[in-house]
Parts: structure tokens; C-alpha cells; sequence
């Protein structure tokens, strides 16, 4: 009776929630719900937002700070356009080293050459070899892979790459000259100060034909100040050539572009050559009165 | 994607500072003059493209009024700093007709470093890098 009583009670208010399929009860725990909710709505829409606006300024500073500064991985840019070197005041050159520098003629600077007289060892597609080839003369990006115990740096012009062993070594005695040479790096706080040696004397330091012995040892600077920014410095000291250290790398920004995909760009020979043929030469070369 | 204008490069104009020195990997801009007031425009048509390193160029006819075939050379950039504006080795075929601006060789001969081109009548190159005068330049 009572239950049948209730019904007939609720009917009119009853509909919506038959309609629902709900059982009369439920209206009761439903309508008390709602009341509390009301009552409580407004402080939890409150701390909801307050939530999100927090979560979204933890990831903020979550994404500025998503980098570790002793993890170089990454493909870097040069900050603005590439292809400039900047040099500390170069030290005085000793005799031998002199001598090769006025030896070189290159395409470049107050001494340059015409092409047909240059005689950088790139135009006949020898490697750029180091330190030249992260003098950052060259606009292109580098692609570093930082994997345990190494990092193994691409250079995109011409396809080279070279190791920096980072797993404690040091640098070994004796080594026989080669174009990249042989690299030991060491974190000194957030810096990553890398040593080489070994390195082949046929190659420049840079487009302006400045020499190097095989007695040179190089030591670059790399700082990640930010998950974005690197400081990059190069440091080179060859007493066979020159009168004490200077730097071929004052200081230069890279940037990372994450969604860069390193290129293929390798000096081929035999396009060096079909391109000294149809246009180096010919353009180089006096045109013959007809 | 071929034919494509390269306004990238033109952007690029922008961000360089004039007089300050930079480096391609050849030294080959040192054969041109490279002064605005020394362009040179012409019509021919193509008879090679190469499309390779360390420089991209194309060789072209140009016929005179009288008839008179001049061969002439005109060189850019490596094929994959023109691959990222948009460049392939279809750009340009034998047979094109190109209309072209360049800095001549200071040799005198009929070569010359691109500065604008149009294959068929569609831009394909203005490159306003190539054309700002550095103190390399002047020398």
C-alpha cells in the first residue's frame, strides 16, 4: 500500500525518471546528489581550473627545462645563416708555418685566388678533415648522436662524421695522423671539453689557407645552456706552426631543429670534375678575342 | 615541386650583413663580378642541366639577331641546398627555353653566376643572397 501509496503520490513528478528506467528510490539518492553538487559545484569547477592552469604551467617549464645539459643529441644549427667563420686574433705564425701559409692560395679573404689558381685541397674533394670541418665555415647542420661511452658527430656536408670518446679515456700517446684525428671528451660541470690529436697536416684549419702541423691539438668547448641553445668554442694550439694558441672558433650559437633531416651532400670527384670542365675553367679563363 | 619559386632564398637576404664575409665550399663566386649595376639578362635555350655538386648549372644557347649561336654557362648553389627550395634534377631539361639574369665572368667569357631565372616563363630562381655585394666582392 504504501509503496503503491508513494507511487501515486510521485506519479506526476515521477515520469521523467520512469521514462529513464529508474526506480523510484533512485530519484531520492539522485535529488541529494544534486543538491550537494550544487552546493559544492562551484569550489571544485574552481580548483579544476586552478588544476589546469597549474598542469599547464608545469609543462611549460617542464618542456623549457626537458633537457638534459649533459646530452648533446640533437641536430644543430648555426644561429642566423651559416657559412662564417670567427676567429680570435690569430697567433703569429713561426717560420715553417709561414711558409705554408704562403703557399696556400685560397678562394677566399684578402688573398684569394681565381679558381683556377686555388689550391685548397677541398676542390679536389680531399676531406675538409679536422678541426676545419666544425670550423663551422660550412652553413650546413650537424647531427649529434650521443649513445654511452661516445658521441658520434654528422656533419651533413660531404657525409663525414667523427667520434668523441666520453667514456673516461684519455688521449693515447703516438698516434699516427689521420683526417679527423683521434677525440677524448670530459665534463668539467655542464661543459663538455673535448681534446684532439693525431691530426693529418694536409689539411687547413680554414678557408683562408691558415696551416697546421701534425703536432696541433685542438680543444672545443661545448655548453648546452638551454634545451635549444649550445655555446660551441675552438681552441687550437700547434707550436710547429704557429708562436702560441689561438681560437678558430671565438664563440658561435647553435640551435636545435628537431624536425630537420640531415641531407646527403658529398663531393663527389667526378662531378668535381664535369664541373671544372663545363665551368670552372672556361669561366676562369681569359675569353679569346675573335 | 619542380619550378617552385625559391622564395626561401629570397628570405634569407634579410639575415645576412652585408660585408661580412661568408663561405660557400668553392671559392668559384671569386670568378664573377658580382655588382648590381654589372647583371646581365638574356633568352636561349637549354642544352645541358647537371644537376650535382659541388654546384648545379646549366648550359644554354643564346642566338643573336643575325644569328649568331652564343654557348653560354651559368652556375647556383649544390643540389641540396636548391633541393630545399624546391629544385630537382627536372627542373630544367635540354630544350627549355630559359631566360636568365647573371653576374658575367670577370674573365669576359659567356659564364655567370645565376641570379634570376625563368625556365618556360615561370620564375624558378631570385636569389637575393647571391646578389648582396660583400667586401670579397669588391676586391
Amino acid at each position: 500500500m504504501s509503496r503503491l501509496g508513494f507511487k501515486q503520490i510521485m506519479t506526476s513528478s515521477e515520469r521523467p525518471f520512469q521514462m529513464l528506467g529508474l526506480p523510484p528510490v533512485s530519484i531520492v539518492a539522485l535529488a541529494i546528489v544534486f543538491c550537494f553538487s550544487l552546493l559544492f559545484l562551484p569550489g571544485v569547477l574552481a580548483q579544476t581550473s586552478q588544476k589546469s592552469a597549474t598542469a599547464r604551467q608545469d609543462s611549460a617549464r617542464a618542456s623549457a627545462r626537458a633537457f638534459d645539459s649533459h646530452d648533446l643529441s640533437g641536430v644543430w644549427e648555426h644561429e642566423g645563416i651559416g657559412g662564417r667563420i670567427d676567429s680570435g686574433p690569430i697567433a703569429p705564425m713561426t717560420p715553417w708555418g709561414q711558409a705554408k701559409f704562403d703557399a696556400a692560395k685560397p678562394g677566399f679573404g684578402p688573398r684569394r685566388v681565381p679558381p683556377t689558381e686555388d689550391n685548397d685541397p677541398v676542390l679536389i674533394c680531399d676531406p675538409q678533415g679536422f678541426p676545419r670541418a666544425m670550423s663551422l665555415e660550412n652553413p650546413e647542420p650537424m647531427e649529434f648522436i650521443q649513445i654511452r661511452g661516445r658521441i658520434l658527430q654528422f656533419m651533413e656536408w660531404n657525409h663525414n662524421w667523427r667520434t668523441i670518446w666520453i667514456d673516461g679515456r684519455n688521449l693515447p700517446k703516438d698516434l699516427e695522423p689521420t683526417w679527423y684525428g683521434y677525440s677524448v671528451g670530459k665534463w668539467e660541470g655542464d661543459t663538455l671539453v673535448v681534446k684532439t690529436a693525431g691530426l693529418d697536416e694536409r689539411t687547413w684549419l680554414d678557408p683562408l689557407g691558415h696551416p697546421h702541423s701534425d703536432a696541433l691539438r685542438v680543444e672545443e668547448h661545448y655548453h648546452r645552456v638551454n634545451r635549444n641553445t649550445m655555446e660551441f668554442t675552438m681552441k687550437v694550439d700547434d707550436p710547429k706552426a704557429y708562436t702560441g694558441p689561438w681560437m678558430l672558433v671565438k664563440m658561435k650559437i647553435l640551435k636545435l631543429n628537431p624536425k630537420y633531416e640531415i641531407q646527403e651532400a658529398i663531393c663527389a670527384p667526378s662531378d668535381e670534375k664535369a664541373f671544372n670542365k663545363d665551368i670552372t675553367i672556361p669561366a676562369d679563363t681569359p675569353a679569346r678575342a675573335k | 615541386m619542380k619550378n617552385r619559386l625559391l622564395l626561401p632564398l629570397s628570405l634569407l637576404a634579410g639575415v645576412l650583413a652585408v660585408g661580412t664575409a661568408t663561405f660557400a665550399h668553392h671559392g668559384t663566386r671569386a670568378a664573377y663580378i658580382v655588382d648590381p649595376t654589372k647583371e646581365l639578362s638574356m633568352t636561349g635555350t637549354v642544352t645541358k642541366f647537371r644537376w650535382g655538386n659541388p654546384h648545379v648549372y646549366v648550359m644554354y644557347d643564346v642566338t643573336d639577331a643575325k644569328g649568331n649561336v652564343m654557348h653560354w654557362g651559368a652556375e647556383t648553389r649544390p643540389p641540396f641546398v636548391m633541393a630545399k627550395h624546391g629544385w630537382s634534377r627536372d627542373t630544367m631539361k635540354p630544350g627549355d627555353q630559359i631566360t636568365i639574369t647573371i653576374f658575367p665572368a670577370k674573365a669576359g667569357g659567356p659564364y655567370g653566376l645565376m641570379s634570376k631565372v625563368f625556365i618556360n616563363g615561370k620564375l624558378v630562381l631570385d636569389d637575393e643572397q647571391t646578389r648582396l655585394q660583400t667586401d670579397n666582392d669588391k676586391q
